[in-house]
């Protein structure tokens, strides 16, 4: 017998949050506009529930199967099989990158970053880690910024040098 | 015609000429290789750099660089399981698992042969079709645009087959998810809660990057370990697998033929664009093979479809772009803007008066696609061997670059918070069996399928017979049937007289 | 395309940036060895730096930024590439373009609205259309304050239909009640079109949703529209030339163009109202409200030899855009003009673009 699987779970819950949202919103207008989500939206929130349902309801799982012309883990999703806490170690890991790029800048993330990375995940001496991030760090520097002209985000912290460190307008959301 | 031609070829022989072909075709190469970047942002970046240049060395250097990145994305496709690109996302499918059993220069040979054959039978088909273009523009209207955007989303169905009801309601919300933001057709910001980041939608990039890049990194970083598991009596990759799998492409003609056609089909068609040339090619190739299970466990005819249709779309879309000055998709609106830029009207005086800048470009597409290929063959070994790095080295490498295309594209830092999300809900459903192809190829099309359809309701002025009323709608309407039905009453006819029999038989 | 001295120039400053980053890596990664916690729970040592020092006669220090609210490749973004070029080698310092992309360019007037009135950041604002979408969205910003330049560039606007079609004046227009080919219900043409068919009387049966002004072309050959308003570029000119498809029926400028001799000005149809630069397509350069009247003068002076600068012009117009300059001042007035159009006809678009 099939156990109820959280991920399942929380994606279908997601995503009928999501769908049904749109759904929801698109009563506002008028019937050009609400047509193309009506017509999508309903079937797949429809479908959606019946997801949410089967977890529950071996029964439904079986109909449900009958409708897969296959196996349920096709091509399409690959094999992403993994243990969880080392998903959410990494998870965390790109979380704090992605905060830290937010609120400090590239310039001063990035070796920090690939420092800490190489340290804490890949086990490397201090030295060849300081060098490695420290070598990285300014290949990309000199290929984004220096050689495409790329703008670097320098983080939202007050100014401290133009361009590198702080004073970054945040946009408006 | 041909005096323009030999004028063009002559240009392409001036060193200048070479230098800017080769260094396009680098940088397209390197640019389609990074997540999230792709010839758009390294167009634009050179743009203002050709201010000055001659109009044919500008041409030559876009030309390498449009026509290259779908080739470069496949690198990080197949060694990563990141397409470089939103048009290399079949390629994962089977280049990814091949290069893990340590196949990684086999299918980048593969890889780099599909696309330059796909090229150069696109080109082959624009310089041919030049003559025509107009007939054909004119024949493609609202209604039968529609039509073919609804072609693109029942190959959703299709592909999902293997899981059908999760794979529709992930292609459901990947549609509902582009109507959020500014509808030009209706010219109504909907769904985005009066803010104005969602003003203009969800951004793709950082959406496809989270979805692809990042939650893969998750995966293959939790596991440790290098990409590849190369075993004892497996092959090493290296140039002589990366020259074999090249070779291996003469193998699949078919599939090649017919991933070249679709690729330069779609192309040509405006707004529709690469990547679900390369999902439409991909299912396709799978329906029609007589080995449909053998797609996705590293398969050598999955990489041919997907990589020979994505490189074909090349050709196709140059035929609106340079016969009538429709651009067919971003890089081709900068490649409008570098005529204007070079004082060369786009659109049909470029064919009168500018033939010859038109066969320039054309020529430097065959030039950097073909150096493409040698590049990507010859370094296919060395680039093969990233498989065999250790990836707690790769995966902070791999990360900062992502966020770094990711900022780059339009330089909003909220979209670095964005892409990470996209990350951990992208990981999500593919661990809950959603598949994030159907929901991307459905974000790709939802709003331009409701905006073909109103259109044409508009045209019409509210007559819906407009949608039957060409004979090309009624032949993609009948392609469409074709397509989604057969398989799906197939299967089901087969399971049932499976259950017959094993009924009868107990 | 640079002297070897802006190159020089650009080389070193841009290594110095480098070298602080590396030297700033360097510190920050001895810090984090030494405590050897979680990087990103390290105190930044931000607190000990001092801020710059303002400004005074010291302009510029460093490099200008000009936000541009389009991607790369479009036409105002080509119009501030030219002149910020031209204004880099003169105020010896990178006029560096930024496009931050989104919202309709709103981003522009945002980088204007809140940026940091010191000089270092300029940005062009498409009008008078920035100022229609501030004005339907209720919590829109106004444009009260903004330190104008100038006008960097201007596009005209035309009117064109196919050659085949049977209405030329707007009365005939009027009557035929074509259907208008949109390439969207926001943007520039849309403003101008709605303004227009509201004055004369049009009604407003719209197809919407083109891909840009060749695309509407196209339609309007299939059938499937039959009038277009369109802001000139080298395309629209060749499509009205005696061996296209097209013709032009009115333009909104004071007096023919030289491109299209044979197509009448509102004015001469009788609309005159509609005529002048109200309605064109400008592109205006803007600093944010309280930059210091010098600074203000030394960008302005330097902006407006740019459009003196014989090559800088003939590159805007190849790109299908007018120089007429305009001084700052000069400038505020005309968008007062603009805004008090707008303000007249704010609920005209607003119904227009809601009505399918």
């Amino acid at each position: 017998m099939k156990t109820v699987r959280p991920p399942v779970l929380i994606v279908n819950v997601l995503l009928l949050v999501l769908a049904g949202t749109i759904v929801i919103a698109s009563l506002q207008y008028d019937f050009r506009q609400r047509i193309v989500p009506l017509v999508i939206g309903i079937p797949t929130l429809f479908m959606l529930v019946v997801i949410l349902l089967s977890e529950f309801s071996p029964r439904l799982n079986r109909i449900l199967a009958m409708a897969n012309l296959g196996s349920e883990q096709d091509a399409f999703s690959g094999d992403v099989t993994a243990s969880w806490s080392r998903i959410f170690v990494i998870a965390g890991w790109l979380v704090a990158l992605s905060v830290a790029l937010f609120v400090l800048g590239f310039y001063v993330v990035v070796p920090l970053f690939l420092f800490a990375f190489f340290m804490v995940e890949a086990k490397t001496p201090a030295v060849i880690a300081v060098l490695a991030s420290l070598v990285v760090s300014v290949v990309l520097y000199v290929a984004f910024p220096y050689f495409l002209g790329i703008e670097i985000w320098p983080g939202i912290m007050p100014k401290v040098m133009h361009g590198v460190f702080g004073g970054g307008l945040i946009p408006e959301l | 015609m041909l005096e323009a031609f030999l004028e063009g070829l002559s240009q392409l022989g001036q060193p200048v000429a070479i230098a800017a072909v080769v260094s396009g075709t680098i940088v397209g190469v390197l640019f389609g290789a990074i997540p999230g970047l792709g010839s758009v942002i390294a167009m634009a970046v050179l743009l203002p750099f050709t201010f000055g240049w001659d109009a044919y060395v500008a041409m030559f250097l876009f030309a390498g660089i449009f026509g290259t990145a779908s080739t470069g994305g496949a690198i990080p496709a197949i060694l990563l399981n990141t397409p470089g690109t939103i048009a290399n996302v079949c390629t994962t499918l089977d280049g990814h698992p091949m290069a893990r059993r340590g196949e990684a220069g086999r299918a980048l040979g593969l890889a780099a042969a599909a696309s330059g054959l796909g090229t150069l039978f696109s080109i082959l088909v624009l310089a041919m079709l030049l003559p025509a273009a107009k007939v054909l523009i004119l024949a493609f209207g609202a209604p039968e645009f529609f039509w073919l955007v609804i072609l693109g989303l029942v190959a959703v169905t299709l592909a999902s087959r293997d899981n059908l009801v999760k794979g529709l309601a992930a292609g459901g919300v990947g549609i509902l998810m582009s109507l959020i933001g500014l509808s030009l057709v209706f010219g109504q910001v909907r769904f985005a809660l009066d803010s104005e980041f969602l003003y203009d939608g969800l951004p793709v990039v950082p959406l496809v990057v989270g979805f692809f890049a990042l939650s893969e990194l998750m995966v293959y970083t939790s596991r440790g370990g290098s990409i590849a598991t190369v075993g004892e009596g497996l092959a090493k990759p290296g140039v002589r697998q990366t020259v074999g799998g090249a070779l291996e492409v003469f193998q699949y003609k078919r599939v090649l033929l017919r991933g070249s056609i679709i690729g330069t089909v779609l192309g040509a068609v405006p707004g529709v664009g690469g990547a679900v040339a390369n999902f439409l090619a991909y299912t396709t190739a799978k329906q029609a093979s007589k080995t449909p299970e053998l797609f996705g466990t590293g398969y050598a005819g999955g990489i041919v479809a997907s990589e020979s249709a994505n490189d074909a779309k090349d050709g196709g879309i140059l035929l609106p772009t340079l016969t009538f000055g429709i651009p067919g998709n971003v890089e081709m609106v900068i490649l409008m803007g570098a005529f204007v830029l070079h004082g060369i009207t786009p659109g049909r005086q470029l064919l009168v008066y500018n033939l010859d800048i038109v066969w320039a470009i054309i020529l430097g597409v065959i030039a950097a696609q073909i150096l493409t290929t040698i590049i990507v063959i010859s370094g296919g070994g060395f680039l093969a061997r990233l498989s065999l790095i250790p990836v707690r080295y790769l995966a902070p490498v791999v990360a900062v670059v992502s966020f770094l295309g990711v900022y780059a594209i339009r330089s909003n830092p909220w979209d670095l918070l964005l892409a990470v999300v996209a990350g951990c809900i992208g990981y999500l459903m593919r661990r809950a069996g959603f598949p994030l192809i159907t929901f991307v190829i459905g974000f790709v099309l939802g709003n331009t399928a409701e905006r073909s359809f109103v259109q044409s309701l508009q045209v019409s002025e509210g007559s819906y017979t407009i949608f039957f009323s060409s004979p090309i709608s009624i032949i993609i309407i009948i392609a469409i049937l074709v397509f989604a039905g057969s398989p799906l009453i197939k299967y089901w006819f087969d399971k049932y007289t499976a259950t017959r029999k094993a009924k009868l038989a107990s | 395309m640079n002297t070897n001295n802006e190159h020089g120039h650009l080389v070193g400053r841009r290594w110095r940036r480098l070298l602080f980053a590396g030297v700033l890596s360097v510190l920050m990664g001895a810090l984090v060895v030494a405590c050897g916690s979680d990087p990103t729970a390290t105190p930044v040592p931000q607190a000990t730096a001092t801020p710059t020092p303002e400004p005074q006669i010291q302009f510029p220090e460093r490099e200008i930024e000009w936000i541009v609210g389009w991607p790369a490749g479009g036409g105002f973004d080509l119009a501030a590439r030219t002149i910020g070029d031209f204004m880099g080698k003169e105020l010896g310092v990178d006029v560096v373009v930024r496009n931050h992309t989104g919202a309709g360019g709103r981003r522009a007037v945002d980088a204007v609205r809140r940026g940091q009135p010191d000089g270092y950041t300029i940005s062009i604002m498409n009008m008078p259309m920035q100022l229609m979408a501030e004005k339907l969205d209720p919590a829109g910003a106004d444009f009260e304050g903004f330190e104008w330049i100038g006008q960097a560039v201007r596009q005209e606007n035309i009117v064109q239909a196919p050659k085949t079609a049977s209405f030329n004046t707007p009365e005939e227009v009027a009557a035929a009640e074509p259907r208008i080919c949109m390439p969207g219900l926001a943007g520039h043409n849309f403003l101008v079109a709605a303004v227009s068919t509201e004055v004369m009387g049009i009604p407003w049966k719209v197809v919407s949703g083109f891909q840009g002004g060749a695309d509407t072309r196209a339609a309007m050959l299939r059938g499937e529209c039959d009038i277009s308003w369109t802001v000139a570029n080298p395309q629209v000119v060749a499509s009205i030339s005696p061996e296209d498809d097209f013709k032009g029926l009115w333009v909104y400028s004071d007096e023919r163009l030289d491109w299209a001799p044979d197509t009448p000005t509102v004015a001469e149809l009788g609309y005159p109202e509609l005529g002048g630069p109200k309605l064109l397509n400008s592109g205006l350069v803007a600093a944010p409200a309280g930059t210091p009247p010098e600074i203000i003068n030394l960008i302005e002076d330097s902006f407006q030899r740019a459009l003196q600068d014989a090559d800088v012009i003939a590159r805007l117009r190849e790109g299908g855009m007018e120089v007429l300059p305009m001084t700052g001042q000069a400038t505020d007035q005309a968008v007062g003009g603009m805004d008090s159009l707008l303000t007249e006809f704010t609920d005209v678009v607003r119904d227009r673009q809601e009505a399918q």
